[in-house]
């Protein structure tokens, strides 16, 4: 267990930001951790890159506990904000070699560390541009090479693809797909839901400062699919074939909609053939029937009641 | 009548009823840092009202007594009053310059309906509130100064017309610097110094010879027993002189006798009290005038203007990229950012070389008039030539300490509002390691700059050797090794203390105001403590001396000058009884004293180091939540 925490508790005053949360992440994982703005997403992150103490509970990454070990662990971590934090009259290469020399890298290493990093993110064309002058994008891409200048186990990136344009995000994935493959393990919080069931391994899903799921992204659509959802197109007349659907066992509802006929069976039904039947044996034709699709962001909206502390 | 209507409410909406204003006003009042600062002002003001006239602890045996302790109470207090709001006044408007950026509400602002008008008015008139709230509340005790009499209502409405109006032309500076989008936090700082520069520069000027208007009467006030003094031409454009005229220290002269200057100068000299109130209300307008014009000016940035147009034909045009070579990176990061990156920003170099060069011209300039004989022949000269050069070394410390302690308060803070504290402490780097690279930034920043007066006594002890045969010298050897010392140590609890405010504090101004106070205000009691044991005797001059900044430096370039104060007066001559003993005894003591104030303080600095690095992690941890 690279990341585990168990009963981490975080009040700010009467704020309750974490509740007994337990959280576990393998090594070589990629983590998505998702839930609603103020859920204590980017507590968790900051506990866990040692900026912030737990009023209760523990937290170790890579076997040190938080607090009581936290000068073992920052050399262990790779921290990204949900900001970015630049110096004035920085140019790219020396925010590098600034943050290396932070990690004890020094002389000819250090030179080939930066331009290796700066090589795997695409940057080495930036190099001299003063880093406030960089566009978002840039920014979250310099903020990455930051944190592999010291090869660290375990990145934790807080919303790294936040405000950035479709082409900067999928950049940013592609290479957190790589440094996953590379082993890293990734702590990634976000909202963009279809990128995080794109890169990540597993998910959990925090709400008001509880875990309320951990586990792969298809054991949480699973567990979203309370009841199966299907839409039926018939060129016939709607009516009566939602009249038909309506009366047939298994089946909770049945409404027209947009031209379709959605179709809600019980929990314990997965096979939606015998709609078909019922329906060729009235003389009700087919254009079209399948299975609504669950998402990771429809499991997210069923399994969050969107309570925002 | 509808367009009475409309003016009407456009009246109201631009001021009462102006949003911005309205927030402050009833937000502001309630808060309990602004319920502090009134209740230090007016604790402050009560403590010089009881000191200074002790009009309800008793002393006045007749009613023309009690009316002259009412003057002299009146004046103490609007001289307190005068100066707490010009210490008040560009603390809290200083903010104005940042605040809009800071919050990121600028542009919002400007996208809402609001007319420029209102922007820029509201804006200064939150400021000014709270300022000309502070000085309502003092008005009570001025009321009692009249009950005895010695003290007329318009004496006191002139008093806080002045006080006002310094707030006023304040605010309307910090706001113009604000809407004019030049201003940033560094600004800040230039912004402090150039109030202060000009408040006692212009007052150093006012009271000295030059500065008197030979058609003003000499002074029948309480003035007049230490020396004669005239008022100065400079009153109507400086509220302390302006003050002195309404509390009757200087008289103003008549206006038949400053006929011939000409309108409207011969009004402001004959009633520099209203001129000054003039002068201020109609810059104040000429400030808001341009900042309603430049309002909007914030929006345009990176767009071509005239000047960038003229200049793109003779600068090589460039990809508008902003670049440069990249620097080494030293192996203490923090401390190559200090040095390499944050001294070097904004035309600080310049700055900072100006210093060097000026020091040293005005350094080098006194050498040659000292030696070409201008300065006067033989001890007259060499004496005179230290009262210039005590001035000059005194001038350059200042400067080092405001520039060491205004940096110092910026490290930290700077990190926590770009939040880049956050990346360093979730690298490896332990608190020791931040601060020691911070410190060892500053040093590099300083040496240069103490360098400056460290030159110029080693040049002058080195002409003084090679023209040993003329027997005066101008300073002492010793002064060449020891100067150094006790700057250094001075500057180092000065960056120390800058250190720890901003490292206590989460905004640059707070840090940057409370530490510069602290220095400025325990170096100015550490010079009031000397200058009243100056005269005691040689040993314990030269004991006490050396652990203030100001008579430190009088002590170790002038022992002479110092030796002869602390020297007792033979009354039969009517001359002191300076002896070349006593100067040996003074020189060896100050010398000794001064290494053991320069262990003193570096021993606090350490002391305070030590604090710092044991409480930084809670300290940062605790204000990031």
């Amino acid at each position: 267990m690279i990341i585990q925490t168990i009963n981490l508790t975080k009040r700010y005053g009467k704020l309750v930001a974490l509740n007994n949360l337990h959280l576990e992440i393998e090594e070589g994982e990629c983590f998505g951790y998702i839930g609603p703005n103020g859920a204590g997403k980017t507590t968790t992150i900051r506990i866990l890159a040692t900026l912030l103490q737990p009023t209760w509970g523990e937290a170790r990454v890579c076997g040190h506990v938080v607090g009581y070990e936290s000068r073992k662990i920052r050399p262990l971590i790779g921290y990204v904000p949900d900001f970015f934090g630049a110096y004035e009259d920085m140019v790219v290469q020396e925010y590098l070699e600034f943050f290396a020399s932070a990690y004890d890298i020094t002389g000819k290493k250090r030179n080939q560390i930066v331009g290796d990093v700066l090589e795997l993110t695409d940057l080495a064309y930036k190099r001299e541009d003063l880093v406030d002058g960089l566009s978002r994008g840039m920014k979250q891409r310099l903020s990455i090479a930051r944190v592999l200048l010291h090869d660290p186990k375990v990145l934790m990136l807080d919303e790294p693809a936040s405000g950035l344009d479709p082409r900067a995000r999928i950049e940013i994935r592609e290479l957190l797909k790589e440094l996953h493959r590379m082993g890293k393990t990734i702590l990634i919080s976000s909202h963009i839901l279809p990128e995080l069931a794109d890169l990540c391994t597993s998910i959990g899903i925090i709400e008001q400062g509880e875990l309320i799921f951990q586990g792969s992204v298809r054991e949480a659509v699973r567990r979203a699919q309370t009841g199966s959802v299907v839409h039926v197109v018939t060129p016939d007349d709607q009516a009566k074939a939602q009249e038909l659907l309506v009366g047939l066992p298994h089946v909770e509802d049945a409404m027209v909609r947009d031209g379709e006929i959605v179709v809600t069976l019980d929990s314990d039904t997965t096979d939606f053939s015998f709609i078909a039947e019922a329906m060729l044996q009235s003389k009700l034709r087919i254009r079209e029937i399948k299975q609504e699709e669950v998402n990771l962001e429809t499991a997210f909206m069923r399994l969050t009641k969107g309570i925002v502390q | 009548m509808g367009i009475l209507r409309d003016i009407g409410t456009w009246l109201w909406r631009l001021l009462p009823g102006n949003p911005i204003l309205v927030r402050v006003v009833s937000t502001g009042s309630k808060r309990t840092r602004h319920l502090w600062a009134r209740l230090i002002y007016l604790a402050v003001l009560m403590v010089v009202f009881l000191a200074a006239g002790r009009l309800l602890i008793g002393g006045g045996e007749s009613l023309a007594d009690l009316a002259k302790q009412a003057t002299r109470t009146f004046m103490y207090v609007s001289l307190v009053q005068l100066f707490l709001m010009s210490f008040v006044a560009p603390v809290f408007c200083a903010g104005a310059i940042t605040q809009e950026k800071d919050a990121n509400t600028y542009h919002i602002l400007l996208t809402t309906p609001l007319s420029n008008a209102q922007i820029v008015l509201g804006s200064l008139l939150s400021r000014l509130y709270f300022v000309w709230v502070l000085l309502l509340a003092g008005l009570p005790i001025f009321c009692v100064t009249m009950i005895h009499g010695g003290v007329t209502t318009t004496e006191v409405f002139e008093s806080f017309g002045l006080a006002a109006c310094t707030g006023l032309v304040t605010g309307s500076i910090a706001i113009m610097i604000s809407f004019t989008k030049v201003g940033t936090r560094r600004t800040i700082f230039s912004f402090f110094i150039g109030v202060a520069v000009y408040l006692l520069g212009v007052a150093g000027i006012g009271l000295s010879s030059f500065g008197q208007l030979p058609e003003a009467p000499v002074a029948t006030g309480m003035a007049q027993s230490q020396s004669a003094l005239r008022m100065s031409w400079l009153a109507p454009v400086h509220p302390l002189l302006a003050l002195l005229v309404v509390t009757g220290q200087t008289n103003a002269p008549l206006p038949s006798d400053v006929h011939h200057y000409g309108w409207p100068a011969r009004w402001l000299l004959a009633y520099p009290q209203y001129g000054y109130m003039v002068l201020t209300t109609l810059a104040s307008g000429l400030m808001v005038l341009l900042s309603l014009i430049w309002v909007r000016r914030g929006t345009k940035e990176g767009e071509a203007t005239i000047l960038s147009r003229v200049l793109d034909r003779f600068v090589p045009q460039t990809d508008g990229r902003r670049r440069h070579k990249a620097r080494r990176v030293w192996r203490n990061p923090i401390a190559w950012r200090e040095a390499a990156t944050r001294a070097s920003a904004g035309g600080r170099s310049l700055l900072r070389l100006l210093f060097i060069l000026a020091g040293f011209v005005f350094g080098v300039i006194l050498l040659v008039m000292h030696h070409s004989g201008s300065m006067g022949p033989g001890a007259v000269g060499a004496a005179l030539t230290r009262a210039w050069l005590v001035p000059l070394v005194w001038i350059e410390l200042a400067v080092i300490l405001l520039v060491v302690t205004n940096t110092a308060a910026t490290t930290l803070t700077r990190e926590k509002e770009t939040q880049t504290i956050e990346l360093l402490l979730s690298t490896p780097l332990t608190s020791r390691y931040i601060i020691a690279g911070m410190l060892q930034g500053l040093v590099r920043l300083v040496v240069p700059l103490i360098a400056v007066p460290t030159l110029t006594v080693a040049l002058f002890a080195g002409a003084d050797l090679l023209h040993r045969a003329q027997g005066n010298p101008v300073v002492t050897v010793e002064a060449v090794f020891m100067i150094p010392v006790v700057m250094t140590a001075f500057t180092a609890l000065a960056a120390i203390v800058g250190l720890h405010f901003s490292l206590l504090s989460r905004k640059t101004v707070q840090a940057v105001m409370i530490s510069t106070a602290v220095v400025m205000g325990g170096a100015g009691l550490l010079t009031a403590c000397g200058w009243a044991m100056r005269g005691t005797n040689v040993h314990v001059a030269g004991a006490v001396l050396p652990f203030t900044p100001v008579w430190s430096v009088q002590a170790l370039l002038d022992p002479w000058e110092a030796a002869e104060r602390a020297s007792p007066v033979n009354w039969s001559t009517g001359s002191s009884g300076v002896s070349p003993r006593s100067v040996v005894a003074f020189r060896v003591t100050r010398t000794l004293f001064s290494l053991i104030a320069a262990t003193v303080y570096l021993a606090i600095t350490y002391a305070l180091y030590s604090s710092m690095v044991r409480g930084f992690d809670m300290t940062v941890r605790r204000q990031s939540t």
